[in-house]
């Protein structure tokens, strides 16, 4: 303004220099002697001058109010647009939605390619909180930026993105600044700066209270968050679901793509991974044991790294094999009653870095789930044991209730399954003194060479070497240098454990599992097989004996069976030659008989005594093969009787006939009584006269000329009781033992002068005992012998009396009817 | 005269019973083997038959059988002479419809007995069949 009025009042002065020159008192003059031409001409030119001064002057002046004008009126837009903005920005709590109009409303008021806001957070790191317009693809809101470069929105190589112009206005309301970049040179100036701080003094107060609302609902998120993994921590007794519900309350606060939890085992510096959400992350998956001996594990606050060893074992790759990059992890441990239990893990996705705030909440949350997890373990402990202890007593108990070795593997590996999960289980035996073990069985994944039923030799630096024929136990253990693993190893199974099948002292075999897991099996594994092993191994060895002892049944079946057919063989044998002799003898006996009948009268006493002699000894013939034919049969089991009902007094009247006719070459007497008829008896007629034929031959045979043999015979109810004595050479105590017995003859010298065979007495008892009877004898050497025969419940209520009883032995009878008239019989089979 | 045919397949035997049943006053004739008896019975039209068990080409019980299966031979009494004694054995002979058994070596007159029986069985039924037809006539 100063210099436009200047530049107005230029010409009014040349014209005043004009009129100095040509008149000393011009503009007095031609204001006072309007007269004088050269003077009006001059003060003509002075006025001239002055009014076109006057006339440019309130040009230029006019021009200079329209463009106060124009600039105050944009000032004033201005004014209102930044207004505005602070309007928007003070009645919404959502910082996201005042950046994002903020930054859209800015567009009518400074040019921009991009605009970054940046907000510190508690912990003094300077995040993104709002990016918009040409953003970098690692860039995202609340990624941690780097000041240390000298760029306020910590962007490297602005100018190589092509931004030419920046302009950061702090933003004291949140720690922070606003920057914005053009593309344009010189894009921004001071009345951009002026601007911007208006906009920024505007929204301050908003910001300011978004920021407060937001800080305090995160409190009540965190609180609400923390009290749901209490309340579960407290009402979870099992770890998966609690971890569950950690992991779901913890996402809303912390933003993490992976949770882990370590625990350690009791007493030793190993822990087995018990949670892990990004499997092979960290090269770690569910079961994995790993070694805790980390300095990590010192601290008992929550510590932060960022790599891909969590737990800080060494190696720092940036990439794991399974191509996972370098990552920020949280590692909280887990502390019950000053005792390190497990550590628990987070970790968030790549590029986003977890700072104090996490530290601070993960801290909290691993105090309040720490002993819920410790009672959570040591509820799944107990819960293990009581399923182990039910597993071993269920193997102990099928295996002891069978007798099969294959029923009792069977149940061994199903039970087993459930409490020492495996790939491949298998029983390996050896039998004492044997030089190999032999598979006995196997479940799960096949390997070539230990297939059930192969024998696979002993190693030398075997862990059940076999020595002076028995397996030896030196140790048991998850082995690395076992020499048979590299075949497993070749079909995936990683991890091993065996146990011993002893039975007793002696070591018979061995159970052993493997899995395809690495380090599958831990110290408590191996103590439970072992436990399992001492279960079922007497059960084993039972079975073992038991199929042994099966085995050695079947071959003394095998021998009776033989034996038996030998006997059979033996008894037709027997039964064969006697129906062959019998032929010939009945030729013999029949022409004897004829001829000794002289029915000529031309043979003189001498050759009829003869002939006499030949006819006795044929009839005893005749007896002996008849005698055979009886053992043949007993032996056979096909001896039997043909009960019949016959008269008693007829049967004694026989054998006192026969026998008083055979005693009288020795001049010896038969004294026989018996009860008055009649009396009825159901028996075999013709065994029971065998029977006391045999009898009473033997008390004539061993007793000496001249001496009587007595039978007495009595009826007690239904049974009949014989006693028969003779005076003969008496039998030793020894003898009478075995003298009913096949073949058995008494050896001395008396004895060998009499003929005899030694069956008449085993027949008789086997009639005896046939007839349900009983023999028995008393002798003294020397002193005679006594029979007693008991046949008990043979006697008959008395039949009545056929007109020809006297003359009964006459009836012609058939020996197929006997109880039938010749008339009576059948002449053909209908 | 009765007749007695007597079916053995040793030759000794048919020999001694050959002269055994003729001293007692039987007309004998006689057949080697089982197979033989149906048509020796129908040749010499005997009484009474003899016949053994154990015979080479067809054993006595196979040929009692078919004497008893055969209509002109149904009612010729048969007494079979045999070494073999066993109760199972008469038991067979018994179904088969032997008449009577006589085991070898038999007693002491016993064959001329049994004979006697038989044919005393024979006559009387005889007898009776002529008397029976008499009445029937009568009648």
């Amino acid at each position: 303004m100063t210099r436009d009025r200047l530049i107005a009042l230029a010409p009014a002065s040349f014209a005043l220099i004009v009129m100095l020159i040509l008149d000393t008192a011009p503009l007095n003059w031609a204001v006072v002697n309007q007269e004088s031409w050269p003077a009006s001409l001059q003060s003509l030119v002075v006025l001239a001058t002055l009014g076109g001064g006057i006339a440019w002057y309130a040009i230029r002046r006019a021009q200079a109010t329209a463009r106060e004008l124009a600039d105050f009126q944009r000032a004033d837009e201005e004014r209102r647009t930044v207004a505005a903005i602070g309007l928007g920005a003070n009645w919404d709590l959502d910082l996201e939605r005042v950046y994002s109009r903020v930054a859209n409303d800015l567009r009518g008021l400074v040019a921009y390619d991009r605009i970054a806001i940046t907000s510190a957070s508690p912990d003094g790191k300077m995040n993104m909180v709002f990016i918009h317009g040409d953003a970098l693809p690692e860039e995202h809101n609340g990624g941690v930026i780097d000041l240390s470069i000298g760029e306020p929105d910590g962007l490297r190589h602005a100018a190589s993105l092509g931004f030419r112009s920046k302009l950061t206005v702090p933003i004291p309301a949140a720690s922070g600044a606003l920057t914005l970049r053009s593309k344009n040179l010189n894009a921004y100036g001071p009345r951009e700066l002026d601007l911007m701080r208006q906009v920024v003094a505007q929204i301050s107060p908003g910001l300011a209270n978004a920021r407060l609302f937001q800080s305090s609902q995160r409190q009540v998120q965190e609180r609400t968050a923390l009290a749901e993994i209490g309340r579960a921590a407290t009402g979870e007794r099992r770890l998966e679901p609690l971890f569950h519900v950690v992991r779901e309350s913890l996402s809303a606060l912390i933003d993490f793509d992976h949770m882990g939890v370590i625990l350690a085992e009791p007493m030793s510096k190993r822990g087995r991974v018990a949670h892990w959400t990004a499997e092979g992350l960290a090269g770690l998956r569910d079961g994995d044991e790993v070694s805790l001996e980390s300095k990590v594990l010192e601290s008992t606050t929550v510590t932060t790294s960022h790599g891909l060893d969590p737990l800080e074992l060494g190696g720092q790759a940036e990439l794991d094999h399974d191509g996972h990059e370098a990552r920020s992890w949280l590692r909280a441990p887990l502390i019950v009653r000053q005792r390190l239990i497990g550590l628990m893990i987070l970790s968030a996705p790549v590029g986003i870095a977890l700072g104090e705030e996490e530290c601070r909440l993960l801290q909290q949350v691993s105090l309040q789930v720490a002993p819920a997890i410790d009672n959570a373990r040591l509820n799944a402990d107990l819960e293990r044991q009581a399923e182990e202890r039910r597993a071993i007593a269920a193997i102990g108990l099928a295996a002891n209730s069978d007798l099969s070795l294959e029923n009792i593997y069977e149940s061994v590996a199903d039970e087993l399954a459930s409490v020492l999960p495996y790939d491949r289980f298998s029983v390996v035996y050896t039998a004492p003194g044997q030089q190999e073990y032999e598979i006995a069985y196997v479940r799960g994944v096949e390997v070539a060479g230990y297939h059930v039923g192969d024998r696979v030799p002993p190693r030398q630096h075997d862990d059940f070497p076999i020595i002076d024929g028995q397996v030896r136990m030196l140790r048991t253990g998850t082995l690395e240098d076992h020499l048979s693993q590299h075949i497993h190893r070749e079909v995936g199974l990683l991890s091993w454990a065996q146990a011993p099948l002893g039975a007793g002292s002696r070591l018979n075999g061995f159970l052993s599992i493997r899995s395809r897991q690495a380090n599958a099996y831990t110290p408590h594994d191996l103590d439970l097989l072992e436990r399992v092993a001492n279960q079922v191994a007497p059960a084993i060895q039972n079975a073992r004996l038991f199929a042994e002892e099966r085995e050695l049944r079947q071959q003394l079946d095998q021998q009776n069976h033989e034996l038996h057919e030998a006997n059979q063989a033996r008894s037709r044998f027997l039964s064969t030659v006697s129906h062959e002799l019998k032929t010939p003898l009945t030729i013999v006996s029949g022409f004897i008989n004829m001829i000794t009948k002289n029915p000529s009268g031309n043979l003189d006493p001498e050759q009829l005594d003869t002939l006499h002699i030949i006819q006795r000894n044929t009839a005893r013939l005749s007896f002996l093969i008849n005698d055979i034919l009886d053992i043949s049969r007993v032996d056979a089991g096909t001896f039997s009787l043909s009960p019949d009902d016959f008269e008693l007094v007829d049967l004694f009247t026989e054998l006192d006939d026969s026998f008083q006719a055979f005693l009288h070459d020795k001049r010896q007497k038969l004294v026989a009584n018996w009860p008055a008829g009649p009396i009825w008896m159901h028996a075999d007629r013709n065994r029971l006269a065998q029977l006391l034929s045999n009898i009473l031959s033997n008390a004539s045979k061993y007793s000496p000329p001249g001496s009587v043999v007595e039978m007495n015979a009595t009826v007690d109810g239904d049974d009949l009781q014989i006693v028969i004595t003779d005076q003969g050479m008496g039998i030793s105590k020894e003898d009478q033992e075995k003298l009913f017995t096949a073949f058995y003859r008494v050896d001395n010298e008396k004895t060998r002068e009499v003929p005899g065979t030694g069956l008449g007495l085993f027949i008789a008892r086997s009639i005896t005992e046939m007839h349900a009877g009983t023999i028995h004898l008393e002798s003294e050497p020397g002193t005679g012998t006594t029979v007693h025969i008991t046949l008990p419940g043979l006697i008959k209520e008395p039949v009545a009396l056929e007109e020809d009883s006297e003359t009964h032995i006459e009836i012609p009878r058939s020996r197929l009817y006997p109880d039938a008239d010749m008339d009576d019989i059948p002449m053909s089979a209908d | 005269m009765y007749k007695v045919l007597v079916v053995d397949d040793s030759a000794d035997i048919r020999l001694l019973l050959g002269k055994t049943l003729k001293s007692a006053g039987y007309a004998v004739v006689e057949a080697t083997d089982g197979d033989e008896v149906v048509s020796a019975v129908l040749a010499h039209e005997p009484d009474i038959i003899l016949m053994d068990v154990s015979m080479p080409r067809m054993d006595g019980f196979r040929a009692l059988a078919l004497l008893k299966k055969d209509a002109r031979t149904r009612s010729m009494p048969v007494l079979m002479v045999t070494a073999k004694g066993h109760p199972d054995d008469l038991e067979t002979a018994r179904s088969l419809g032997a008449h009577d058994y006589i085991n070898k070596p038999w007693a002491h007159g016993e064959v001329e007995l049994r004979v006697q029986w038989a044919i005393t069985a024979v006559e009387r039924r005889r007898q009776r069949i002529a008397r029976e037809k008499e009445e029937k006539m009568a009648s």
